[in-house]
């Protein structure tokens, strides 16, 4: 027996038409978006793994390169420049620093009177550069010790001079001279003309020195 | 169902593919290549300036006159050679008319004066060794060994002098020279 159109052939309601079209569209639009994404992965995947090739073979000639740049850097030549600097450079300074004592000798004779002598004499330079003399003298008299203190006072480059334990011996006078030399009296100025000799300290040796041997013993 | 289920797979199948394989490899590998090739890209610039700054640096070197060089290398030696010094010295005395009676050898430590900015540790350059003197002989020869002493091609500065006097005009000296060498 055939149902009147009117009565329904199931107890649960059937959706409309409109809902099962909306339900098939969100169906869609989420397996696009699941497959694009993992096609844009896939794609992703391959771009790196083929960027990752194309820097390890730019690597690998980079690191050949540096490895011939290496190579090529001779160890010596670099030693052999560094050698060179550090004797320019020391020897400059060292230069710089040099100083001629028998600058102040000469000096010292110009200046000490004939009838004043020194007996003993120390010269030190220290490790500041500067140089400090202490002698015992003699003087015939004790203005040829007072001349001789103008002297000094009025050269000027043995400094801080202090005569001490004068003592008088019947005419003449024993003193402690106690100073220190200014750098210009014991600068080492180079010669105009050049060394001769290559061999150190076998040039130049007899160069003549016009001074008196002042130091004797008056 | 089918039709829900393949869509979330491949969300899935994505997902997984992007933290197990893209994103290690672009963070690792990747990341340390770059930075391998950042290192490189460096070195190779500092090869270049190496090699540019060695061609200057041979250029001003063969523009010295060789001789100059040579004067320069006996003016510091590379070796003490305190020996051929000494030997050189006693002609020196000899030429001077000053007569040699000892000579002692004093190693130093400290090596340049302390006004010199030159390192003065282990990675000094200069090594420093002090002759102590002792010599006999007049005023002038005192003064012409001096004077060939400071003129001597390699540098000898003289550190200390004591002078004492004799009754005979004849003078008791001692000297310290203090050489330099280059290690």
């Amino acid at each position: 027996m055939a149902l009147p159109p009117t009565i329904p052939t199931s107890f649960v309601p059937r959706p409309s038409a409109a809902a099962v079209r909306r339900r098939n569209d969100l169906s869609g639009a989420f397996a696009f978006f699941g497959y694009g994404i993992l096609g844009f992965v896939l794609i992703l995947g391959i771009g790196i793994f083929v960027y990752s090739s194309i820097l390890a073979s730019e690597q690998s000639s980079k690191d050949a390169k540096l490895a011939n740049a290496v190579a090529s850097i001779d160890p010596s030549i670099v030693a052999d420049f560094i050698h060179l600097r550090d004797r320019l450079a020391s020897s400059e300074k060292l230069l710089d620093a040099h100083i001629a004592m028998s600058n102040f000798f000469s000096a010292l004779d110009a200046l000490i009177p004939n009838n004043v002598g020194f007996t003993t004499m120390h010269l030190l330079e220290t490790d500041a550069g500067q140089v400090a003399m202490n002698a015992n003298g003699l003087a015939k008299s004790f203005n040829a010790l007072a001349v001789t203190s103008d002297a000094l006072a009025a050269d000027g480059r043995i400094k801080d001079a202090i005569f001490s334990d004068i003592k008088v011996q019947g005419n003449a006078v024993t003193f402690t001279l106690s100073a220190t030399l200014d750098h210009s009296l014991v600068a080492f100025v180079a010669p105009v003309t050049a060394l001769e000799a290559p061999v150190a300290t076998t040039s130049s040796a007899t160069t003549s020195s016009t001074s008196s041997p002042q130091a004797t013993t008056p | 169902m089918t039709s829900r289920l393949l869509p979330f797979l491949s969300l899935m199948l994505a997902v997984g593919i992007f933290f197990a394989y893209v994103n290690p490899l672009w963070n690792g590998k990747i990341a340390e290549q770059r930075a391998a090739i950042a290192q490189d890209d460096q070195a190779l610039a500092s090869a270049k300036r190496y090699v540019e700054r060695e061609n200057q640096l041979a250029t001003a070197k063969n523009a010295i006159d060789p001789a100059a060089l040579d004067r320069l290398k006996a003016f510091l030696p590379d070796s003490v050679n305190n020996i051929g010094l000494i030997l050189d010295l006693n002609a020196l005395a000899a030429r001077s008319g000053l007569s040699l009676s000892s000579i002692d050898v004093t190693k130093n430590t400290a090596a340049v004066p302390a006004e010199s900015s030159l390192p003065n540790a282990a990675t000094d350059p200069i090594g420093t060794v002090d002759l102590k003197i002792s010599a006999v002989g007049s005023y002038k020869a005192l003064q012409s060994f001096l004077i060939g002493a400071e003129l001597s091609e390699r540098l000898l500065d003289v550190r200390d002098i004591t002078v004492q006097n004799s009754a005979n005009g004849v003078y008791t000296y001692q000297i310290t020279i203090r050489l330099y060498w280059l290690r």
